[in-house]
């Protein structure tokens, strides 16, 4: 990657953060949330592809987090239920 | 079928995906409960957003100056590397400078880690990121001084990868604690 | 120098020893607060000898530290990060670990740990008694269970525990991943490799939520926030899910080495290639995706959302498949085969019986319906010793007595070590079978004096059988120190290759000198060439000989 392609990358997230800040702001707070998050995702997309250079890895690279992040989702799901209802509490 | 993954690298990797678990799981703990109380959103207002933001800003440029001197130092040139990572250990004191300023601002305001759960989540993700900051710092600081005795591309690309971890981790704190957490900026 | 050498070491021997050392003597202390409760259980309110009075907090102080002790200090320090740190790197033909530091600091962050937890002992108000599993509200807020520093203390080793746990995980798969002598394909790896390997996955996987946990845990404790707590909006429901969301992949950690161990011990001395390589390796990598979902089975009773119950008595029932498919490959491993009923085998068939009782008791208490019944009694308690009993001991005997002559140079006695193979294996059933009785005329656990409930006095007698069963299986032990320290000097002298085996780690001298090997292997052949047609002198080939 050349130096100015990394600088764009930068600009990029802080254009996103900006973005993210103003939804902040947004009345519409279910909209505004998960566009939020989705800006999340999206930052640190960015950072752990080109940055972190997941890019050029092989692919199990990607699968070492992929499983991680799929723990953490089934743990999630699975607890709403308890801890989110809160059944017979 | 041999890995073309340097063992340093993998190594890392493998740190990363452990860290992952345990990062993630507090922000699954956090969410959960977030989602039974929505009475935070009073409480999460009184996050300092503005220097929120601006620690993101510094952290995102930090995580800029790092690939730099990591592109730098791959290309030869020790000295602008070892400018660029000196950035990078600077923004991270910024960090932690900014954010020992909220801290101090937050427990004189009387929001302590004991006053509800939201605050009890703030302190101990905030605390637990720091806490990765300063060994983050602690590592580029030994980097840093070895890099005008020797070239070592891969001591570099090693602590960058963390560093770069520990920027995620903020992408993710930052909108959790200050943004949709108060339903709306002051 | 004999510092840098034996001390701080940073080569994979000498650490997978020091794990292997410190997991023994941890055994002892595990035992001795065995010994202190059960005989507490067995003759209420006697002094017991060598100990004292127990009170109902020393009572609760020492059941929480045996479980603590026995599962994070013994089982697994001596499965994974003593066989594996000293077996991985001879098996695949590496010089040593891919991280070597970071394997020596992994070994004294374990032994920080360690110190950390024996302190507790030490400190006022005495060690966490708040159960192994560290159940909130009770273990949350120091006021509930009387235990200040022995609380913090439990919480702050664990958590270093797992860390170095996550050390030599790393470590494992890196090494596994870049090391391979030429030749060495995932599939001629021998299955303990694949077994630690799919073990440290697991592990590093599933501790990630329990240590944040830990952390909430620790604030509640000594920040009065609230995590766990239902005045402060907390819950202690969420504690229980982190806990056995690592808990029960746990299990498997601790039981894939063990299985791993034993494939190795059954093939040498039934002299067969491994029956079903594949399918249990595959068996095992589903068995290790389906372990994290089936952990709300240890929560039936807890007041989590009953719709939760349904989907994971069924997924606990299906994970017996894989698990199925693998004693199949044991028993179709030994079939036909030419046993020689070896130390090491006598213990690998013991550890194979033994676990299919616990395995098959397990399936009751996986049901939601039967569990309402069976939990927290000592059907429970006998349930998960036969599993963890064999795993850890039965198989770590096998091992040790397997590779001793590899770490040292020397046999151990064989003669002894049948009278403790035999001795252990049946002083362990008399101790346990009784408790799955006692656990199903309704006893619960953790009940410090069985003589103030009438409806339990009938099967006192069950108690005391079960503690002799105890003691004699502790003292039984004394002949394996003996055996073990004494066989260091007067065994007699190991060759290379003392039982004729097919694996790498047989081809370096006894003990393997710094580098392992003189010269790098190349790998030609799978692990388990045994009983090979045609050959004058031997039945077999190393995986370094040509096809
Ligand atoms: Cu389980």
């Amino acid at each position: 990657m050349t130096k100015q392609s990394l600088i764009n990358i930068w600009l990029g997230l802080l254009l996103l953060l900006g973005l993210s800040l103003l939804l902040g702001s947004w009345g519409h707070v279910v909209l505004a949330t998960s566009l939020i998050f989705t800006i999340a995702l999206l930052k640190a997309g960015l950072v752990v592809y080109y940055y972190m250079g997941l890019k050029w890895e092989p692919k199990y690279i990607a699968l070492i987090i992929l499983s991680g992040i799929l723990c953490l989702i089934l743990l999630y799901f699975a607890l709403v239920p308890d801890i989110v209802y809160r059944y017979g509490g | 079928m041999k890995s073309s993954v340097p063992i340093w690298r993998l190594g890392i990797w493998w740190f990363l995906g452990s860290e992952i678990v345990v990062f993630g799981g507090l922000i699954v703990c956090y969410l959960l409960y977030r989602f039974h109380h929505p009475e935070w959103a009073s409480e999460a207002a009184h996050t300092l957003t503005w220097v929120g933001a601006v620690n993101t800003v510094v952290l995102l440029t930090s995580s800029l100056t790092m690939i730099l001197a990591h592109h730098e130092v791959e290309h030869g040139n020790a000295r602008s590397g070892a400018t660029y990572l000196g950035l990078t250990i600077l923004a991270g004191i910024i960090f932690l400078l900014l954010k020992s300023y909220e801290y101090h601002h937050e427990i004189t305001e009387g929001f302590l880690p004991s006053r509800s759960l939201f605050w009890s989540f703030y302190f101990l993700m905030t605390a637990l990121h720091g806490l990765h900051i300063v060994g983050g710092l602690v590592a580029n600081v030994v980097v840093w001084s070895g890099l005008k005795r020797r070239f070592a591309t891969h001591r570099i690309e090693s602590v960058g990868l963390y560093w770069h971890f520990v920027d995620v981790v903020w992408i993710f704190l930052f909108p959790l604690l200050y943004l949709s957490a108060s339903g709306g900026m002051r | 120098m004999a510092l840098r050498k034996y001390i701080f070491s940073v080569d994979h021997k000498i650490v997978g020893m020091q794990y292997l050392c410190t997991g023994l003597v941890m055994a002892f202390v595990g035992g001795y607060l065995a010994y202190v409760f059960r005989h507490q259980l067995a003759w209420p309110n006697e002094p017991v000898p060598l100990f004292g009075m127990v009170g109902p907090d020393q009572y609760n102080a020492s059941v929480t530290m045996h479980g603590t002790i026995m599962v994070f200090w013994v089982a697994m320090p001596i499965l994974l990060s003593g066989f594996g740190n000293y077996l991985l790197p001879l098996m695949i033909g590496a010089p040593d670990m891919a991280f070597p530091r970071l394997n020596m600091m992994s070994f004294w962050t374990f032994f920080l740990s360690t110190l950390l937890l024996m302190s507790s002992f030490l400190v006022p108000g005495g060690a966490a008694s708040g159960g192994w599993t560290s159940y909130p509200p009770l273990a949350a807020s120091p006021g509930l269970s009387g235990v200040e520093w022995g609380g913090h203390l439990w919480i702050l080793a664990v958590a270093l525990e797992f860390a170095s746990m996550l050390m030599g995980g790393i470590n494992f798969l890196t090494t596994t991943l870049t090391m391979r002598a030429p030749g060495m394909t995932l599939f001629r790896m021998p299955i303990l490799v694949w077994m630690l390997n799919i073990a440290s996955l697991v592990f590093m996987f599933s501790v990630g939520p329990l240590i944040a946990g830990a952390f909430m845990l620790l604030a509640d404790r000594l920040f009065q926030t609230g995590f766990f707590l239902p005045q402060s909006g907390g819950d202690p429901l969420l504690f229980q899910h982190l806990f056995w969301f690592f808990g029960h992949p746990e299990v498997y950690v601790l039981l894939f080495p063990a299985l791993g161990i034993i494939a190795e011990v059954m093939t040498v001395f039934a002299r067969k290639p491994f029956f079903g390589y594949r399918p249990l390796i595959y068996a095992s990598l589903i068995a290790s995706v389906l372990s994290f979902l089936v952990w709300a089975h240890h929560q039936f009773i807890s007041g989590m959302d009953p719709r939760l119950a349904a989907p994971f008595s069924i997924t606990t029932i299906i994970i017996s498949v894989p698990f199925a498919v693998a004693i199949f490959s044991y028993i179709a491993t030994l079939w036909g085969g030419s046993i020689e009923l070896k130390t090491p085998m006598i213990f690998a068939l013991g550890m194979l019986a033994e676990f299919l009782v616990g395995g098959v008791t397990g399936i009751f208490n996986g049901s939601a319906a039967a569990d309402i019944y069976l939990h927290d009694t000592y059907f429970v308690v006998a349930h998960f010793h036969y599993t963890l009993f064999p795993v850890t001991f039965l198989a770590g005997f096998a091992g040790i007595y397997f590779w001793y002559p590899k770490w040292f140079g020397r046999l151990m006695n064989e003669t002894w070590g049948k009278i403790h193979a035999v001795l252990t294996i049946i002083s362990f059933n008399v101790t346990f079978l009784p408790l799955f009785a006692i656990g199903l005329v309704g006893h619960q656990r953790r009940i410090f004096d069985p003589s103030l409930f009438d409806y339990l006095q009938p099967f006192q007698h069950l108690h005391v059988i079960s503690t002799w069963g105890f003691i004699i299986l502790f003292l039984s032990q004394i002949i394996f120190v003996v055996n073990f320290i004494a066989s260091l000097c007067y065994g007699p002298i190991a060759t290379r290759n003392p039982w004729s085996a097919a694996t790498l780690e047989w081809l370096a001298p006894s003990p393997p000198g710094h580098g392992n090997f003189e010269e790098p292997p190349v790998v030609h052949r799978g692990p388990y060439d045994y009983s090979l047609p045609g050959l004058t002198g031997k039945d077999w080939k190393n995986q370094t000989e040509a096809v």
